[in-house]
């Protein structure tokens, strides 16, 4: 089977990452060229001036062309911000005797009718499971029944803040393969499969935006944006000491610890004076306080949605954590104690031939994107593959 | 640029404030012409387009090609994306036409290749050039297609984006003031002559020696903090009781959606024009009637203007920011209207800094690095601001 390259572009608000990925001889897949460069014009995850993004993603790029030594024509985009969030959708049919494929056909279709308003638009539809006659988890085709049932999940974003992003890709003339919701393209690097069947929630801490993803009872039950991110930890910081920016983006990822810790109260830091201004400190335990407050409500906000679905004792395998979030000290310990459930931290591990460097949390979005474009390439290529079977495949279970 | 257009400039400078009208694309460019024909004494007026034919044609003196490599003069055959380019391609050309200008009133029919590609790029050089960027947009009519409404909606995401404040004019409530027999070309007049009048009703007030001025900084306050997006209303009265029938079109006319958006607004600016005999009652009267519908604290910012030959006739124009935003030092800017409000001529008539202003404030503004993007709210907190200063818990303790 001969599969093209597959590029995947993640536009985030702190880093533009372009990732190429090959397939070995033996079929597996390979990362071989990262592109990463720093972002600018992006905030909470959206675009918030359109030429710097343009011109970030250019020089990410060029990175990975170099890198790669190849001309980049198609991208697979993963986005995020863009108020996404998932609803479940459901279909009933009535059958008589036999399924055929064209009735889980039909169902499907059903099921992926949804309406929303007016200023949304489904970004991905994706298959739960089957039930024949109220029995769930089937495969339906050849079975016997009255009624057929497909439980899907639609996941939908704000319209105009999505085309923004695509309006990037299309500013530089590249092809666009497939938009896809980043959080789920690092639940696909980072998950294994077993964490996917055990029930598994994994959040992404960007620097603009908080994603995550649940799967219970074998299949993904819910997704979500939240447009709160690690900028948001260093806005609180610089309002909290009077720093700019930088100063304060420096001190956290110095300092920042998202528990409070008994040494802080003692320790003092020294923070960035003006020329000519007395030199000032801050106490260790003031900057743990703020960076507690922060995750802990972010982590708490997820949890609540969660309680409120009822999905939160369906979680065996605990909490996943990737994105450059996850490097912040003891950001593990606060989310087992904000979920009552442990928590690990993730990065890509569905790739082989992935360098050891490549194994860090930042990356799991942009090599879950290419992973995904990789089974779809793949799956393509087998066009003996039914619709939903293919469908089951993207994103499910396996 | 020829010579009515440089005297035009002239006359606008000599003004309290320099305005710039500018219509991008077809569409924006035929409202102005509806405007112009009953304007006495006009602002600049700028047509920009990439159709060199359709610049020819227009009545508006000051004209602008632009993409004359990647357009060819022969326009976008609707293609956005070409618009952008083109007006990408004449970057010096805009910005040599906005500056020296403090208000930017931008028309365009969005929708059309050059308007929605073009438009967007205009409105960020304007502000990058220090001016107040308020765009005036309309929006196809659902016959036009859905690849022109698709468009059209990525271009106001754009505009939104760009400029500090769109006004769009959704053409299903202009729809609901016309008899349903109205021809198609009537009912483009029909939406472009309810465009030149907004436009119009602002311009007079601003730029000229009034009844009772609007200073620009109301308008600026209203625009900044407007969530980028005003509405806009229209209501006329001919002859006795001319007042209480503007207010009515207006209160319980589609455009407002029967007064609904008044009640809504955080804040507003009311201009009424009228002849010698508009009486100081009428305006009393059409303060007090928005005051009560309007929500409690909303801020209601009044101008007058007495045009001759507008005698028995009177025009009431509103624009209301639906998702205000209070600004960080309330009561400044609130402008009392009545008989006896200065009409002062405001302190810096260029747009300050905004940056630079909100960080002096300090701790006004909670909101830090994100206060320029839409907040994000959810069970009624407003997450960009500080989780600690949101709980009260004092920092350094």
């Amino acid at each position: 089977m001969n599969i093209e390259p597959i590029v995947a572009l993640e536009i985030g608000t702190s880093r533009v990452r372009v990732f190429v990925g090959e397939a070995r001889e033996d079929g597996a897949l390979m990362i071989t060229a990262v592109g990463d460069a720093a972002s600018s014009g992006m905030r909470k995850g959206e675009i918030f001036h359109f030429d710097s993004v343009c011109g970030c993603v250019e020089t990410a790029l060029r990175q990975a062309e170099e890198a790669a030594d190849l001309k980049i024509n198609e991208v697979y985009l993963a986005l995020s911000g863009s108020q996404i969030e998932a609803q479940p959708s459901r279909a009933e049919i009535p059958v008589d005797g036999e399924i055929a494929q064209e009735d889980a056909d039909h169902v499907l279709s059903m099921a992926k009718e949804v309406t929303l308003p007016a200023d949304r638009e489904i970004l991905h539809s994706i298959f739960g499971q089957f039930a024949v006659d109220g029995l769930p988890g089937v495969s339906p085709v050849g079975l016997v029944g009255q009624r057929l049932a497909a439980e899907m999940l639609i996941v939908h974003g704000v319209h105009s803040r999505m085309v923004n992003l695509v309006r990037v890709v299309k500013a530089l003339k590249l092809e666009m393969a497939e938009p896809l919701f980043s959080g789920l393209c690092s639940a696909q690097a980072a998950l294994s499969a077993d964490q996917k069947r055990q029930g598994a929630l994994l959040i992404d801490l960007g620097g603009g935006k908080t994603d995550y993803v649940v799967y219970a009872q074998a299949k993904i039950a819910d997704a979500g944006v939240l447009a709160v991110g690690g900028d948001h930890v260093t806005n609180d910081v610089a309002r909290a000491f009077r720093l700019s920016t930088t100063e304060a983006e420096a001190l956290k990822l110095q300092h920042g610890d998202a528990m409070v810790s008994a040494a802080g109260r003692t320790r003092r830091l020294p923070l960035p004076a003006a020329a000519g201004e007395a030199p000032r400190t801050a106490k260790l335990s003031d900057l743990q306080t703020i960076v507690h407050l922060r995750m802990e409500e972010t982590f708490g906000l997820i949890a609540a949605r969660l309680k409120r679905q009822k999905l939160l004792s369906l979680l065996g395998a605990g909490v996943v954590l990737t994105g450059g979030g996850a490097h912040l000290k003891n950001v593990a310990p606060l989310a087992e104690k904000v979920f009552g459930l442990p928590c690990e931290i993730g990065a890509p591990r569905n790739v082989s031939g992935l360098a050891a460097n490549l194994a860090v949390p930042e990356y799991a979005t942009g090599v879950g994107a290419v992973l995904h474009g990789y089974r779809s390439a793949r799956a393509a290529a087998e066009r003996s593959r039914s619709a939903w079977k293919r469908l089951a495949h993207w994103f499910g279970v396996n | 640029m020829s010579a009515k257009s440089d005297d035009a400039q002239e006359n606008a400078r000599e003004l309290r404030c320099r305005v710039l009208v500018a219509g991008v694309g077809g569409g924006g460019g035929n409202v102005l012409g509806h405007a112009l024909a009953g304007w006495d004494e006009p602002p600049t007026v700028a047509a920009i387009n990439t159709d060199v034919r359709a610049l020819d044609a227009t009545a508006i003196g000051l004209k602008v090609a632009i993409g004359r490599t990647v357009a060819k003069g022969m326009g976008t055959g609707g293609d956005a994306e070409l618009g952008r380019l083109a007006a990408n391609e004449d970057l010096d050309a805009l910005r040599a036409l906005v500056s020296g200008h403090d208000l930017l009133l931008l028309v365009a029919g969005l929708g059309g290749g050059t308007a929605t590609g073009a438009a967007p790029v205009l409105a960020r050089i304007a502000r990058e050039e220090g001016l107040l960027v308020l765009a005036y947009v309309t929006l196809p009519f659902a016959f036009e297609g859905a690849r022109r409404q698709e468009q059209a909606q990525e271009g106001l995401a754009d505009l939104k984006q760009s400029a500090d404040a769109v006004v769009c004019l959704p053409n299903q409530r202009l729809h609901a003031l016309l008899p349903p027999d109205t021809s198609l070309p009537d009912a483009f007049a029909f939406v472009d002559r309810m465009m030149s009048a907004g436009i119009r009703g602002l311009w007079t007030l601003l730029a000229r020696d009034n009844m009772l001025n609007l200073d620009f900084s109301d308008l600026q306050s209203l625009v900044e903090n407007s969530g980028n997006e005003c509405c806009f209303g229209y209501g006329e009265g001919q002859g006795p009781g001319k007042a209480e029938q503007a207010l009515r079109g207006l209160l319980e006319g589609p455009m407002l959606e029967k007064g609904r958006v008044i009640a809504n607004s955080g804040a507003m600016i009311l201009s009424v024009t009228g002849g010698p005999d508009l009486s100081l009652a009428e305006l009393e009267t059409i303060h007090r009637r928005f005051q009560e519908a309007a929500r409690p604290g909303a801020r209601i910012s009044m101008g007058a203007a007495v045009l001759d030959g507008w005698t028995g006739r009177l025009a009431l124009t509103v624009l209301a920011a639906e998702h205000w935003i209070p600004p960080p030092k309330p009561g400044t800017l609130l402008m009392e209207a009545g008989p006896d409000a200065p009409a002062e001529e405001p302190a810096g008539r260029r747009r300050k800094n905004v940056q630079q202003s909100e960080l002096q404030l300090g701790g006004a503004n909670d909101r830090g690095r994100f206060r320029d993007v839409a907040p994000t709210i959810v069970e009624g907190a407003d997450l960009d601001v500080p989780v600690f200063i949101r709980r009260g818990i004092r920092i350094p303790s």
